[in-house]
């Protein structure tokens, strides 16, 4: 996996970078083509890169995401009272991005090769077609008909936590996270782990944990996705990564029972 | 040439950081260094005041053209930066920029030297004020763009590390421990 | 190789000599110990007085750590504090790294020969008590040091 996830906050050109560069949240990881022919659809890139044409090349700044983090940070700081609160209410903020996101990223697993297609016509339609209310309201086009199979749901607490590892972590931080543990002590504890953590790479270790954000995000997904759970951050520095982040995920007990009953 | 003390000074003079890298140097009283960055302010002004005559005749005369390629600093190499994509913060690799680059301080203060010491000063386009202050006493125009590279690169620190923390306050005492410790990589690393 | 201005002070904070000249080309353009300079000197005497402190302050040792050049983006001052409390400074565009050796000999072939060695004009310029708390306006005119100086830093002034 490559690790450059950096985005341009100075004015130089990503024109000639040509591999995977840039972070946006809301499309996620682009993938920079060297050259303008499309390549041959390759099903394992729809995982990570969102299919709308027009989006591939869009990037936000990291620096205007941290600042936009730091806003929501001191807004949340100057509406509480205590540390938990403002953990909590950062939690509040990722939990529906995490709902959201088991949605799409589930639905993107589904589609196939064909549905690029459908993304290039829609898009060069809509170029030539505008204020007719032009995007194809024909059946033929619908985004539906390429899709065959839709992808399963995870039912393994295994299956939906290598979702997070892997896709969720490459979407949002583009690199999968770096580890993924089961604890030898309690059964119901699972460890992911990220040495470089995206959002607070610029925010010291402070007494306010501030990737329960990313908490949130990872609770919203195992809770809609029937897994209920609770999800904690903590600062464990470890050789020369010091501000490697342990999200430690615990399920309730009855994911424990329905997964023994599964077998 | 081993950087002794770095002070950075807020727009209004006020000193919000200040850095001894060097166990030798000497210790002074956070009040004589509170002191030390509002002379600095004051002086920075007097400075862009005395201008000579014959340069604000001549000044005049000169094309736009010709100013900008005299304030342009030159680049002077990675400094020691580490070709690591962690330590970049926001800036793009391989280093924080690579190119020449204009001042924005065009006559206020910018270099001082003593019998034992220089002082650089590099002046951002909003009022900060970076200082360091270096154990050798050197009059050459080199040393001068490589200390305003080095002060340019601390200002990027400062954008990462300082800025986009939710926890500072701005114009006041800076206490960030990401910004301390980069700031010394930095400067071990010269 | 430019030279703007050369300024004297003595130990009293008054500019007692004072040579601008303001056209690169010509090197007999230019004022000598003008009234409108009056400010123009009280203010490079502010600015070297406040560095010479903070010299002092970060001073490793007990020697004495006296300023040399100060900077900007225009021009450079060159500084000789002199144990008798003179200073001499000269301004030059930044190409001049170091005049030192130029303002060593101001010092001991100019001003001490004309001025210090001569036993019919003054030595100390302030004579009222008023003069010595840095009102002083007294100048050296002594047309032997004034032509000493020209004769010396005219070459420099349009190289």
């Amino acid at each position: 996996m490559t690790q450059k996830i950096i985005s341009p906050s100075t004015s130089v050109t990503q024109a000639a970078s040509t591999a995977s560069t840039g972070y946006d949240y809301t499309i996620g990881p682009q993938q920079t083509l060297p050259n303008e022919q499309p390549p041959p659809v390759l099903a394992s890139r729809l995982y990570n890169e969102s299919l709308h044409a027009k989006a591939r090349k869009a990037q936000v700044s990291l620096s205007a995401f941290a600042f936009l983090f730091q806003e929501m940070i001191s807004q949340t700081r100057k509406s509480s009272k205590s540390v938990a609160e403002i953990e909590s209410k950062l939690r509040g903020l990722g939990y529906p991005i995490g709902i959201r996101l088991l949605e799409l990223l589930n639905f993107r697993s589904s589609l196939t090769p064909g549905s690029r297609a459908f993304f290039n016509k829609a898009s060069s339609m809509s170029g030539s077609a505008q204020g007719s209310n032009g995007v194809s309201t024909q059946q033929e086009d619908s985004l539906a008909s390429t899709i065959t199979t839709m992808k399963r749901r995870d039912l393994r607490v295994l299956d939906i936590l290598q979702f997070i590892h892997g896709t969720v972590w490459q979407y949002l931080f583009d690199h999968v996270s770096d580890d993924l543990v089961k604890s030898s002590e309690r059964e119901n504890e699972y460890m992911i782990i990220d040495n470089l953590p995206l959002l607070t790479q610029f925010i010291g270790n402070n007494n306010v944990q501030c990737d329960s954000f990313v908490c949130g995000i990872i609770e919203g997904i195992l809770d809609s996705a029937c897994f209920p759970c609770s999800v904690t951050a903590h600062c464990m520095p470890e050789d020369k990564f010091d501000r490697r982040v342990v999200y430690l995920i615990k399920f309730d007990k009855d994911v424990l029972e329905r997964e023994a009953l599964r077998f | 040439m081993a950087i002794q003390t770095v002070l950075i000074i807020n727009k209004s003079g006020g000193l919000v950081y200040q850095r001894d890298f060097l166990a030798s140097s000497t210790k002074l009283s956070s009040n004589d260094y509170l002191i030390l960055a509002g002379t600095l302010q004051g002086v920075t002004a007097i400075a862009s005041q005395v201008t000579p005559k014959a340069l604000q005749i001549s000044g005049s005369n000169l094309s736009k053209a010709a100013n900008e390629t005299e304030y342009s600093i030159p680049y002077a190499g990675p400094l020691g930066v580490k070709d690591q994509k962690e330590d970049m913060g926001s800036f793009l690799p391989p280093d924080y920029f690579t190119d020449s680059f204009a001042s924005w301080s065009k006559s206020g203060l910018k270099h001082v030297t003593t019998d034992q010491f220089s002082l650089f000063l590099y002046q951002s386009m909003t009022g900060m004020k970076f200082v360091a202050i270096s154990t050798q006493s050197s009059t050459s125009n080199m040393a001068v763009s490589f200390a305003e590279n080095f002060l340019r690169k601390a200002y990027c620190l400062y954008a990462d590390f300082v800025m986009k923390n939710p926890f500072y306050e701005p114009e006041m005492p800076i206490r960030c421990e990401l910004f301390d410790k980069k700031l010394t990589e930095f400067v071990q690393h010269l | 190789m430019t030279i703007y201005s050369l300024w004297i002070f003595d130990r009293h904070c008054n500019c007692i000599f004072d040579r601008e000249w303001t056209l690169k080309s010509n090197q007999a353009s230019g004022t000598t110990n003008s009234k409108q300079n009056e400010d123009t000197a009280k203010l490079i005497y502010g600015m070297v007085f406040s560095l010479r402190s903070i010299a002092q302050k970060l001073s490793r040792n007990e020697s004495r750590n006296e300023i040399r050049t100060i900077a900007t983006g225009k021009y450079r001052a060159h500084i000789l504090c002199t144990a008798t409390g003179l200073w001499f400074v000269i301004l030059s565009d930044l190409k001049q790294e170091d005049l030192s050796h130029v303002l060593r000999y101001i010092y001991s072939e100019i001003y001490v020969n004309y001025v210090a060695n001569n036993w019919l004009g003054p030595i100390d310029f302030a004579e009222t008590e008023q003069e010595k708390r840095g009102q002083g306006t007294r100048k050296i005119t002594n047309r032997n040091f004034v032509r000493g100086i020209e004769q010396f830093l005219s070459p420099m002034v349009t190289r």
